[in-house]
């Protein structure tokens, strides 16, 4: 009995992963194969590939622009993704209180930078930051600190990168925190009152831990997300050529490369490299969940 | 308690700062969508434009400019997937959560492996794909390869994942199958998660730029996102337009979440346990 | 349970409205019996243009169904990249300078030779459509072109009690005027004399040009901008900006655009291109004054036009070239006249009626001392591209020194990729 139920059971399993996980190898991932040929290959895209063997690849480990991208891409996933997690746990707790007034506006007021087109959001922040009319400027004038030329310097303008990606991301990551927040029974917060626990007590030993679940999610998507960093170098780098070439990652690379420059083979070797550093990270993270994520 | 608590002023202070912060762009689109074009190229930068009943920009963008087309477009696309995306992907994520079956773990990292590569490098092959399947041209050819997700799929099973194994186990007893159990029991009580995974589908299959972009050769299929990239030309850019564009193509999914404000269960919501 | 029950009700019914949208928009809606022919563009402000001379055209040929598309200029040359060589792409469409020198090679552009007679290009200057030439055959049909000129700011000039400037002016008379019209409040500067900008159409190579400097060696296949002229044309033009201070720093300029800083009274002297024209004037209206560039040693400008060009795997090649035999007729360039000034012969005039209120003449003098866009002969889009980043980083620095000698070799290393 036990053992033809199993059987069943995978049959059931296969069944319902078929159609997503089918359309992901249709889609994404059989696609992704043609990319490792391409990478063998100099194509601009017009004419027949070329076959070049590992000539791409070669040419990428001797490449010190390539280091440069690698160096900035780290940067952003390293400083980007705890604050961007950090901040939606505390502003998902925050959101989460209990006679809390105006929680739907404020659910709403969060999303919305989400909504907003890519594109017109480094629009925006380009005026925002404008080293002469803009608003940032605008108040340090008058609070009579100096006024930066932002685009114009590398660390500025990767700090207004990281700025205007946490604007653009918190209200994703604090709704899905949510969500997950708002599972956890109130018998809980209630025992630990009982106790006399104090806020930090709960949040530490009751919020935290039942929230692992969506905090591992948003870990593992703020990091994909923020290796794939490209719109805004685009944008806030158009001010200036050397600003840009020094801030310049990966994604950004792979696609200057592949459609600026038509050298799609070397876009794609670099597009390949960049998919097995970011599979490494991921699988490194699915194997330490268990140090410290808590599922029921 | 009805006298708020310290906790309870300290986080609505702090959430009206971010709050704020996060509004201050926003209502700079909104204000100048009724701005003329002199009025947005002046330097110093004109805040408010003269006349906050100026709807040329709007006349312009659905009457010239065809915006309801495009609404119609988009509105076809995102339900088409998004509907089907939170069916597939959480019935897989249930299998992933709740089965164990040969593979589980390789298949699993391998659909990760979709979300890493950049986008501009699968177009092609992709766009070959569609041609095969004779979906050229066509909206079925914007939906069919983004119903498949590995987001939702992935939240989904960390939302499952926390959901105690107990009341599998008593439906299971009760003589309930794999379906029964997905259908009637979990995915009632992920409500919240549902709600805002799908929502987060809808505005990323609402802005999706770039595949309907390839896929679509008629004009009259464009998507908004396609409509408003047009509106930035090779030498200059109607800035007027573009963020009149931005606050027309943003409203719907405003509207939306609005709405789905009501559907989110507050507080307890774990209750399915009977002791 | 009734929540439930409400909801599947709402998706049935969406359902219902919108499967059968889905399955309408399917394939192409044009019936069997016309063909059909693709044109792809990237600029919205043709719309109107297009949109009377398809009508036009359809009521002549009932046979044959003209389906027009814009596409984003930024992602237009990717879309077209993926549909061209599957055969779903365009059948015309519009090529600039740089790209025709990567597409015609291809095989994918249909050669035009055959069927010169019947377009009659005589109707075109040659010097519009000999960068859509390979091995000496036509590809390409011209559209309109756009040269580069001096715009100026006619109230700023007024209130300097400056004379405007005319086809006298030197680079002297351009620098002095410049110097006059720079106004400063304390540290800051509030109006700028002139912008010198290192783009490749519309700033510097013109004035490396009118000093007699070169570009690119007359094959077009090797950088030659390491020469003396050359050196001593942006070191003056990065004197204007660091030195006087006349013109804004380029971080500066590319924030705020020069067209930006043009029409909001930033600055009172700018070079650009023709195309602009429309926008400039409508913004500035009165004030603003056209002249031509000042001349050195000569006078130099750099023209740039568009072609339409066929695809070779088109399905209906009659059809396409008697509807590129009407796109390079007299009725198609009255209506463009509307927005642009064509390249037929003498259909500039209609578009430059428009703007009698300015010294148009002016205008139509560059096509005398004419330099077209400088492209490579071999790789032009990517090399176009990286000569305007090379420019760039050329001017962010107050002195020449060895700049031009390594975006030489920069430049010349990716020609020969």
């Amino acid at each position: 009995m036990k053992i033809r139920k199993k059987h069943t059971d995978w049959l059931w399993a296969y069944l319902f992963i078929a159609p997503t996980v089918l359309g992901l190898y249709v889609f994404f991932l059989y696609p992704m194969v043609s990319s490792v040929f391409i990478s063998f290959t100099r194509w601009n895209h017009l004419t027949q590939p070329v076959f070049l063997g590992l000539d791409n690849y070669k040419r990428l480990f001797q490449d010190p622009i390539i280091l440069i991208e690698l160096k900035n891409t780290l940067f952003f996933v390293v400083v980007s993704v705890p604050l961007t997690v950090g901040l939606s746990l505390i502003i998902a707790n925050a959101l989460n209180t209990k006679h809390l007034c105006m929680k739907g506006t404020f659910r709403t007021i969060l999303f919305l930078p989400y909504v907003i087109l890519p594109v017109i959001t480094a629009q925006i922040f380009m005026i925002v930051f404008n080293s002469r009319y803009g608003l940032v400027n605008g108040i340090l004038k008058i609070i009579g600190l100096p006024q930066p030329s932002w685009l114009s310097n590398p660390w500025l303008t990767r700090m207004v990168i990281v700025i205007v990606t946490l604007w653009a991301c918190i209200g994703y990551y604090t709704i899905i925190i949510l969500a997950g927040l708002q599972n956890i029974s109130a018998q809980y917060y209630e025992a630990c009152d009982i106790d006399g626990g104090s806020w930090w007590v709960k949040f530490r030993h009751i919020t935290l831990p039942l929230a692992t679940p969506q905090l591992f999610f948003c870990f593992i998507l703020a990091i994909i997300n923020s290796f794939k960093m490209f719109d805004y170098i685009f944008v806030f780098g158009k001010t200036n050529v050397i600003v840009r070439e020094t801030i310049r990652t990966m994604a950004f690379g792979i696609y200057e490369r592949g459609f600026t420059f038509l050298e799609m083979g070397y876009a794609s070797a670099e597009a390949i490299i960049f998919s097995i550093i970011v599979l490494s990270v991921t699988i490194i993270q699915n194997i330490g969940q268990n140090k410290w994520v808590h599922y029921s | 308690m009805k006298k708020p608590s310290i906790a309870t002023t300290v986080n609505f202070t702090f959430l009206l700062i971010i709050a704020t912060l996060a509004l201050i762009p926003f209502f700079w689109i909104v204000v100048s969508s009724f701005k003329t074009y002199k009025e947005t190229v002046q330097i110093p930068v004109v805040f408010f434009p003269a006349s906050f009943r100026n709807f040329d920009n709007y006349k312009e963008l659905f009457g010239r400019l065809n915006f309801l087309v495009y609404y119609k477009n988009n509105i076809i696309n995102t339900l088409g997937i998004t509907i089907p995306q939170l069916l597939l992907s959480s019935l897989a994520a249930y299998a992933f959560a709740r089965i164990d079956f040969p593979g589980k773990s390789i298949i699993f990292v391998s659909l990760l492996l979709a979300l890493m590569i950049p986008m501009q490098m699968i177009l092609l092959p992709r766009y070959k794909l569609i041609l095969q399947m004779g979906l050229f041209d066509s909206y079925l050819g914007i939906i069919i390869p983004s119903i498949p997700s590995v987001t939702t799929t992935f939240y989904m099973r960390q939302q499952i994942l926390s959901l105690p194994k107990s009341l599998d186990e008593s439906a299971f007893l009760d003589g309930a199958g794999h379906f029964r159990i997905f259908w009637s029991i979990l995915l009632p009580l992920c409500h919240s998660a549902l709600l805002a995974t799908g929502i987060m589908c809808l505005v990323f299959s609402w802005n999706d730029f770039l595949w309907p972009l390839i896929v679509i050769n008629s004009t009259e299929k464009y998507t908004l996102s396609i409509a408003v990239a047009n509106l930035q030309g090779q030498h200059l850019t109607k800035d007027n337009l573009l963020l009149t564009a931005a606050v027309v193509v943003s409203i719907p999914m405003i509207v939306v979440f609005i709405i789905s404000q009501r559907y989110f269960i507050e507080g307890i919501a774990l209750s399915g346990i009977k002791e | 349970m009734k929540k439930n029950m409400r909801f599947v009700v709402v998706l049935l019914i969406l359902a219902a409205f919108l499967v059968p949208q889905l399955f309408a928009g399917g394939s192409a809606e044009v019936s069997k019996e016309k063909k059909e022919i693709n044109l792809w563009y990237w600029d919205q402000n043709a719309d109107e243009v297009y949109k009377q001379l398809v009508t036009e055209y359809e009521a002549q040929n009932p046979g044959v169904s003209v389906k027009l598309t814009v596409i984003p200029w930024a992602d237009y040359w990717t879309k077209l990249q993926v549909a061209l060589p599957t055969g779903t792409g365009p059948d015309i469409f519009w090529l600039n300078h740089p790209n025709a020198v990567s597409y015609l090679p291809t095989g994918l552009v249909m050669n035009l030779e055959e069927s010169a007679a019947k377009i009659n290009f005589s109707n075109f200057n040659e010097i519009y459509y000999k960068p859509f030439m390979h091995n000496g055959s036509r590809y390409g049909v011209p559209i309109f072109f756009d040269s580069v000129i001096l715009y100026y700011n006619k109230a700023m000039f007024d209130k300097a009690g400056l004379s405007y400037p005319d086809d006298s002016w030197t680079w002297n008379d351009f620098s002095n005027a410049a110097k006059k019209l720079t106004i400063k409040d304390g540290s800051t500067t509030v109006q700028y004399g002139a912008i010198v900008d290192p783009d490749m159409q519309s700033g510097a190579s013109n004035f490396i040009l009118q000093n007699g400097g070169k570009l690119y060696s007359d094959d077009r296949m090797e950088l030659q901008i390491d020469n003396p002229e050359a050196r001593e044309t942006v070191q003056f033009m990065l004197d204007m900006i660091y030195k006087y201070g006349y013109a804004p720093k380029i971080s500066e300029m590319r924030e705020i655009t020069k067209e930006t800083m043009f029409q909001s009274g930033m600055v009172a002297m700018v070079t650009n291109h023709t195309g602009i024209l429309k926008q400039f004037a409508e913004i500035l209206g009165d004030d603003m004054g056209i002249a031509p560039m000042p001349k050195q040693k000569q006078r130099a400008s750099i023209y740039h036009n568009l072609g339409y060009v066929a695809a070779a795997k088109t399905k209906n090649p009659k059809e396409v070239v008697d509807f590129l035999t009407f796109l390079a007729s007299k009725r198609h360039s009255d209506v463009l006249s509307k927005v642009w000034a064509p390249c037929f012969t003498g259909g500039a005039g209609l578009f430059f009626d428009e703007y009698k209120w300015l010294d148009i003449d002016y205008i139509v003098d560059t096509v005398n001392y004419g330099y077209p866009l400088p492209v490579s002969g071999k790789n032009a889009g990517p090399v176009y591209t990286l000569l305007n980043n090379e420019m760039d980083k050329v001017f962010m620095q107050p002195t020449v020194g060895n700049s031009l000698a390594s975006m030489q070799k920069v430049i010349n290393a990716e020609i020969n990729k």
